[in-house]
């Protein structure tokens, strides 16, 4: 089957091609070019990219770009390096010391980073591509469907930027994106076992996809997806921040509008409060309405998802719960009082449930929940998060924040996973 | 009362005061005895004792007859409880009393007869005799659409066996029973007809029967839907064509009739432009996905269908799972009177998954 090139050498190309093979050698010559680099020049680079599209205004990036411009912000990426491998971003370009007596450390890329992108989430690609290339990894990246042509035009903006040391048309080579049919498994196995990483973003089936192709045997693998998020609001955080916390759970459940696995479904109210679950729905419905016109317009909804939420908004309220919604589709909050975690319907659809203790949330934190987004006092943070997180939950971001990506992600540091530890002796 | 007159002999205009009386009463009587019905309406602030316009009557949409026992008589009145086919796991159930059952069967009367005439035919159907006996008042939803046309029949052939399988001994008593002058009506579910088709279109004998009933007036009714169809890409016009050659029919007299267990009675047979008219025993709201408010006629959105015949359970005002639009209104070349509408296509699965579908694991 033919395979979609989409960017290839630096440039938009758009075109059907055979030869997966020849695309992956040329990515392989990459590896020396990023190896050149320093990672002070790389982290001086993306920062520029990132000022770029902010100074563009690029609407491709859309509501993405915020997170990806203080992701890329020179300090916070050194700091995140850092935390990533073991406190010395230097390991990149040298052996460094990192306190071992001993020895003597030294990073070295993995290899080529292929990647599986996701269509709930296309823009998230993004913070795994520059990952890579800040780990000096070429990469290899199968697009999703929807939401490609965004990908590229960011991508495409690394050729329009040049620092001193780094010219951005250099980088765009270091880079590949193609389409490739779902069913083409050929040319997946191709791509899979070229990896030096395989990184895939998305929902069950293609992880299981994925999981089923063939491999090196010492391919690092990183599974982001398929995850499901919820939030938790303690009754001292209720009272003192009202309105403010219903404003930052509505944005968090319309940036992506729920796509993503960081976004939560549920929000559970502690209750004793001064305010009730009920009428924290009703002020997160206001708020839901003021980001869906000013800040996050929804846009068009499909049939399909809108009769889901049509459903789901009469099951709810047969079963006797508050729905609280506009006539149109544009959000939804139930007050409900169904046991359990209900599964995501996305497409703003929140659930508001009160909860007497915290100990109950224990058994829904396995290995497939990934955010829980908190309004804690930090005594309650203290007191629950250790005990919360035990089986599950990859990170506690303060509501409004849930969507942001951050290092680590899903429960692992993915620069770490980019590359090998070499050592030496001292 | 509206289902005393005849389905299509009065102007939109003159419809719409008549409609909303009927479809008042209706309201109120659900909101008094259907609890789901009651808080469904509550959650709405909708008082169906107030004057209102149609498109604010809370409708359900069609899923929720899978996941609830809805009725709004007592259990003791049912006479038979009908399930829908499924193509999407559980079945919907609905619950008829004896009132609904009365309504239900003179509004597919009446509107048969608009379009077939009120002689007899013999009717050829394409299913096994089994499928129309109840058990234990429980009939589904081929069982229930055949025993809702069987009035019209003069004589009934049932041609498949339990398998769904042609029978051809059966066929050939047919062609050996037929009068010359008799009327024939072929009938069938659509995915089953084509089904049939397919394994039969190259077998001599079967067209060979059906070459020799041909020299006949004689039409071709089906029903219930197009989703296995679309499935495989067959067309309306692939499968007219495809029946028209098969049963030697000619294709203009191929009628898909649409309609849903969850709203029996009020069915939606093409007229011979290709449209289907709403009748007055029943209202279309075409709805916009986003915004969820009726679109302007010619646009496509999801069909809300709306009846005051459900009686017994509280399904006058529907969502379906069907896209489609409103065509025109009094002025189709058929000469019927009302709204006339296509039926576009089933709505597809919601197109994009996100990460949350991890709770299905």
């Amino acid at each position: 089957m033919a395979i979609t090139l989409l960017l290839n050498n630096a440039e938009a190309v758009k075109k059907k091609v055979h030869n997966l093979a020849e695309i992956i050698d040329d990515l392989g010559t990459r590896l020396e070019y990023l190896h050149k680099l320093s990672v002070e020049d790389l982290i001086d680079f993306f920062q520029e990219v990132a000022l770029f599209w902010l100074k563009e205004k690029s609407n491709s990036g859309g509501i993405y770009l915020k997170n990806i411009e203080e992701f890329l912000e020179k300090e916070n990426l050194k700091r995140s390096l850092g935390v990533a491998l073991r406190g010395n971003i230097r390991v990149l370009d040298e052996f460094a010391d990192l306190g071992d007596p001993k020895l003597l450390f030294h990073a070295q890329p993995r290899g080529l980073s292929v990647q599986w992108l996701a269509g709930n989430v296309p823009m998230l690609g993004l913070f795994s591509i520059i990952s890579a290339l800040l780990t000096k990894n070429p990469c290899l990246v199968k697009a999703s469907s929807t939401g490609y042509a965004e990908l590229v035009s960011m991508l495409l903006a690394f050729s329009k930027v040049r620092t001193n040391k780094v010219d951005g048309t250099e980088i765009l080579k270091c880079i590949s994106v193609v389409l490739i049919d779902h069913a083409d498994i050929e040319n997946q196995k191709i791509m899979s076992l070229s990896a030096g990483t395989r990184i895939v973003w998305g929902g069950r089936e293609i992880v299981e996809l994925i999981n089923e192709l063939p491999k090196q045997p010492f391919c690092e693998d990183v599974i982001f997806g398929p995850k499901y998020s919820y939030a938790l609001i303690d009754k001292d955080s209720l009272n003192n921040s009202f309105v403010k916390l219903a404003s930052r759970l509505a944005i968090d459940v319309s940036v992506f509008d729920q796509y993503a696995c960081s976004s939560p479904h549920v929000v559970f109210v502690e209750t004793g409060g001064v305010k009730t679950a009920l009428e924290f729905s009703q002020e997160l419905a206001k708020q839901l309405e003021i980001v869906g016109r000013t800040l996050l317009p929804k846009d068009n909804i499909d049939t399909g998802k809108a009769l889901e939420v049509v459903d789901l908004r009469s099951e709810y309220s047969l079963r006797g719960d508050r729905v609280i919604a506009p006539e149109g589709t544009e959000w939804t909050v139930v007050c409900s009082n169904q046991e359990g975690l209900p599964a995501g319907c996305y497409s703003r659809f929140i659930v508001v449930k009160s909860i007497d203790d915290f100990t109950d949330l224990k058994k829904f934190n396995d290995r497939q929940k990934q955010t829980l987004g908190v309004a804690l006092t930090l005594e309650n943070k203290r007191k629950w998060l250790d005990q919360l997180t035990v089986k599950g939950i990859d990170r506690c971001p303060d509501l409004g924040f849930a969507t942001f990506y951050e290092s680590p992600w899903d429960g692992l540091f993915l620069f770490d996973r980019l590359i090998r530890w070499v050592t030496t002796y001292k | 009362m509206l289902i005393d007159e005849k389905p299509f002999s009065l102007l939109q205009a003159e419809k719409d005061k008549l409609f909303k009386e009927a479809i008042a009463e209706a309201a109120q009587w659900h909101y008094e005895q259907n609890a789901e019905c009651r808080r469904l309406y509550d959650s709405q602030d909708f008082d169906p004792n107030k004057d209102f316009e149609l498109e604010d009557l809370p409708y359900f949409p069609v899923s929720v007859f899978k996941k609830f026992d809805l009725l709004s008589v007592p259990q003791e009145d049912i006479v038979k409880t009908l399930f829908s086919s499924s193509t999407t796991g559980l079945p919907s159930k609905i619950f008829i009393d004896n009132k609904t059952a009365e309504m239900q069967a003179k509004a597919i009367r009446q509107i048969l007869i608009d379009f077939l005439g009120s002689a007899r035919r013999t009717f050829i159907i394409f299913d096994s005799p089994n499928i129309v006996k109840s058990i234990g008042g429980n009939l589904n939803s081929r069982g229930t659409a055949i025993r809702g046309i069987l009035p019209f029949a003069r004589e009934v052939f049932f041609i498949l066996d339990d398998d769904l399988n042609l029978n051809l001994e059966s066929l050939r008593g047919i062609e050996k029973s037929l009068e010359t002058n008799d009327s024939l009506c072929f009938f069938g579910f659509t995915w089953l007809l084509f089904s049939i088709y397919t394994k039969n279109k190259d077998n001599r004998l079967v067209r060979e029967v059906f070459k020799n009933i041909a020299d006949r007036e004689k039409i071709l009714l089906h029903i219930g839907g197009w989703k296995k169809l679309s499935d495989v890409a067959v067309s309306k016009a692939d499968f007219n064509a495809a029946m028209g050659d098969f049963l030697s029919l000619n294709q203009h007299d191929v009628i898909d009739m649409y309609g849903m267990t969850e709203q029996l009675g009020t069915i939606y047979p093409d007229c011979s432009r290709g449209y289907k008219h709403v009748s007055l025993y029943s209202e279309i709201i075409i709805r916009d996905p986003k915004t969820l408010g009726s679109v302007v006629d010619g646009k496509i959105g999801i069909i809300e269908l709306l009846s005051f015949i459900p009686h017994s359970y509280p399904g006058i005002a529907l969502l379906s799972e069907d896209l489609g639009r409103v065509v025109g209104v009094d002025d189709c070349l058929c000469g019927r009177k009302g709204k006339y509408f296509v039926f576009e296509k089933r709505s597809e699965e919601a197109e994009l998954r996100g990460c949350g579908d991890a709770l299905a694991i």
